[in-house]
C-alpha cells in the first residue's frame, strides 16, 4: 500500500457537532423566543431585579427542574428512539406532559414539539410522523429523535438541550429584567459550568425519582396566564 | 374487619400500619363495605351528614410519625360510590435518628365514583426524614377533589426545616396513562430558599379537582386573586386547568390560610365537580 503522506490530512471536522449547533441554534424555527417560562411573571412581581437574582432563578430551575425531569427523560427517549421502541416513546412523552405545571407550560411544549416535528418530517425524518396530528408531542421527544438521526452523541445532545434552554432563558432575562448584553454573556458563562455535574446527576436518577416540582414557578406561571400586559407566551 | 393486636408489632422496626377501605354504592347510599387494618391506623364509624355520601374520619392514634414508621392507606371507591375522607388532626413527622418514615396513600376511583380527600395538614419537624406518596388511579369517568397542606419546620416556633429531608410524590393516572405527576425533594436550606421553589416559605399546598371546566377555573381564579390581595404578605396562590384537571397551589406562611383558601374553593366548586352542594365536615367548625 502506498502512503500519501504528502497530501495534508483533512482536519477532523465533525458533522455531528455541526448538526448539534444547528439543533441548538436560536434560529431553529420552533418559536422558543416567545416563551419565558415564568420569568416574565417573576419580573412582574419584583422577584427578579438584577443579575444576581436572575442567576439564582435560572440556576434553580435548571438544577431542580430540567436536570430532574427533562434531562433524565431525554436520556431514556434517546435510547428509545435508537431501539424504535414505540410504546416506551409514547410513555415517556406522556410523562413529560403529566409533569408540566400549568396549561401555558403544557401548551408551550406542545407548540414547540409540534413545530420541531413538522420541521423534522420536512427534513426527511419520517419517524417524527409516528404520532397522530391530534396528539401532543414534547419538544424533548423530537429533540431526541433529531439527535439520534444526526448521530449526535447522547451526552453531547443532553448538553445541547440544557444549553439551548439556558441561552433562551438568558435572552428573556436580557429583555425583561432587563440585563445588559455583556451581563447576559456573563450569566451564560457562569451557569453553563453547572451543566456537566447536572448531567451526571440526571443520568443517575432512578425512574421513580424522575420529576420535579417548583411551587413558586408553578404559581407565577399560573398567574401569567391572566397577566394583563405581557410580551411572552409563558 | 381484621385487626392485628398492637402488641404483636415490633416497635424497634417502627410502626408498620396499614388501613384498607372499600366503599360500595348501595341503593340509597354509599357504605364502607370493606375495611381491614394493621397497626395504629383506624377509621371511625361512617356517618351521613348529607344523605348518600359516606363521610369517614381516618385516625392515627399515635399522632406522630418517627423514622422507620410506615403508614399505608389504600382506599377504593367502587362504581357509582361517593366517599369523603378527612382527618381530625395534623399528622406530625418527628426528627429522625436516621431511618426514613413513609406514608403512602393509594386511591382507586371507579367509573362514576367520587372521592374527596380533605385532610388536615402534615407537619415536618426539623430533622425529619420522610417520603410521602399519593397515588391515584382513575377511570375515564371518575371524580376527585383532594388537597394536601404541608408545613416544613414549625414556623410558629421559628424553627426552620434546616436539616432532614422529605420527598413528596404525586402520581395520578387515568385509564393507566399518566395524567398528573410531581416530585418535590427538600434537602436543606438551599431547597427552602430556592427562588422558583419554596422561595423561603414553609407552607406548600395543592388542591386538585377533576373533571373541571373553564367555568370552574374562572371561579377559582377569582378566589385566588381575592386571597392574594387580602394576604399579600402571607404568600401566593394560583390556579390552572390542565385539560380537565384543576390545580390550585398555595405557597406561604400559614397552614390556616391555606385551609381557609381551599375550603372556600371547595365550597364553591363542589357542585360543578360532583353535582353536590358542599356540606362542611363538622370537624372543621371545632
Amino acid at each position: 500500500m502506498t502512503e500519501v503522506s504528502s497530501v495534508p490530512a483533512a482536519p477532523e471536522v465533525s458533522v455531528s457537532l455541526m448538526r448539534l449547533m444547528q439543533l441548538t441554534s436560536p434560529s431553529l424555527p420552533v418559536g422558543a423566543f416567545a416563551y419565558s417560562q415564568g420569568l416574565e411573571s417573576a419580573v412582574e412581581i419584583g422577584l427578579l431585579t438584577d443579575l444576581a437574582s436572575s442567576r439564582l432563578w435560572i440556576k434553580n430551575i435548571m438544577s431542580q427542574g430540567l436536570a430532574r425531569l427533562d434531562v433524565p427523560i431525554f436520556y431514556r427517549l434517546y435510547r428509545a428512539w435508537q431501539a424504535l421502541d414505540e410504546a416506551e416513546l409514547r410513555s415517556l412523552n406522556a410523562q413529560i406532559f403529566a409533569q408540566r405545571e400549568t396549561s401555558e407550560l403544557q401548551a408551550e411544549d406542545a407548540h414547540m414539539g409540534g413545530a420541531l416535528s413538522r420541521l423534522l418530517i420536512d427534513l426527511g425524518m419520517t419517524e417524527a410522523a409516528l404520532w397522530q396530528r391530534s396528539e401532543q408531542l414534547s419538544f424533548t421527544t423530537m429533540f431526541a429523535l433529531a439527535a439520534v438521526k444526526w448521530d449526535i452523541e447522547i451526552n453531547q445532545a443532553a448538553t445541547g438541550l440544557l444549553w439551548s434552554w439556558l441561552e433562551n432563558q438568558v435572552a428573556a432575562a436580557i429583555k425583561l429584567v432587563p440585563l445588559g448584553q455583556t451581563d447576559g454573556q456573563r450569566l451564560i458563562g457562569q451557569l453553563l459550568e453547572d451543566i456537566p455535574a447536572l448531567l451526571v446527576m440526571a443520568q443517575q436518577l432512578p425512574d421513580d425519582e424522575i420529576g420535579s416540582c417548583l411551587p413558586m414557578l408553578a404559581i407565577l406561571s399560573a398567574q401569567h396566564e391572566t397577566q394583563y400586559s405581557r410580551l411572552f407566551r409563558s | 374487619m381484621s385487626a392485628v393486636p398492637l402488641e404483636t408489632i415490633e416497635p424497634s422496626s417502627g410502626w408498620k400500619a396499614k388501613l384498607e377501605l372499600g366503599y360500595v354504592a348501595r341503593e340509597t347510599r354509599t357504605v364502607l363495605a370493606h375495611r381491614s387494618r394493621r397497626g395504629p391506623l383506624a377509621v371511625q364509624r361512617a356517618f351521613y351528614p348529607e344523605g348518600a355520601v359516606c363521610h369517614s374520619y381516618i385516625l392515627h392514634p399515635p399522632g406522630g410519625v418517627v423514622g422507620g414508621d410506615e403508614l399505608l392507606i389504600n382506599v377504593s371507591v367502587d362504581k357509582d360510590a361517593q366517599a369523603l375522607l378527612t382527618t381530625p388532626g395534623a399528622t406530625k413527622f418527628y426528627r429522625s435518628l436516621g431511618d426514613k418514615a413513609h406514608q403512602v396513600q393509594r386511591f382507586t376511583i371507579a367509573e362514576n365514583a367520587c372521592l374527596e380527600w380533605l385532610p388536615q395538614e402534615t407537619i415536618f419537624f426539623p430533622g425529619a426524614n420522610a417520603g410521602l406518596s399519593t397515588q391515584i388511579q382513575l377511570h375515564a369517568l371518575s371524580r376527585y377533589i383532594g388537597w394536601e397542606v404541608h408545613c416544613l419546620g414549625r414556623p410558629t416556633n421559628n424553627e426552620r426545616f434546616e436539616s432532614g429531608q422529605v420527598l413528596f410524590s404525586t402520581d395520578i393516572t387515568r385509564d393507566d396513562k399518566p395524567l398528573y405527576k410531581e416530585r418535590l425533594f427538600i434537602n436543606g436550606l438551599g431547597d427552602l430558599d430556592a427562588l422558583a421553589g419554596l422561595n423561603g416559605y414553609p407552607v406548600t399546598a395543592t388542591l386538585i379537582a377533576l373533571p373541571a371546566t373553564d367555568e370552574v377555573l374562572q371561579l377559582v381564579r377569582q378566589h385566588c386573586q381575592n386571597f392574594t390581595e387580602q394576604h399579600k404578605a402571607d404568600g401566593f396562590a394560583g390556579a390552572t386547568l390542565l385539560n380537565d384537571v384543576l390545580v390550585v397551589r398555595y405557597l406561604g406562611n400559614s397552614t390556616e390560610l391555606a385551609h381557609r383558601l381551599f375550603r372556600n374553593i371547595w365550597l364553591s366548586i363542589r357542585p360543578f365537580v360532583n353535582g353536590l352542594d358542599a356540606v362542611s365536615p363538622r370537624i372543621w367548625s371545632t
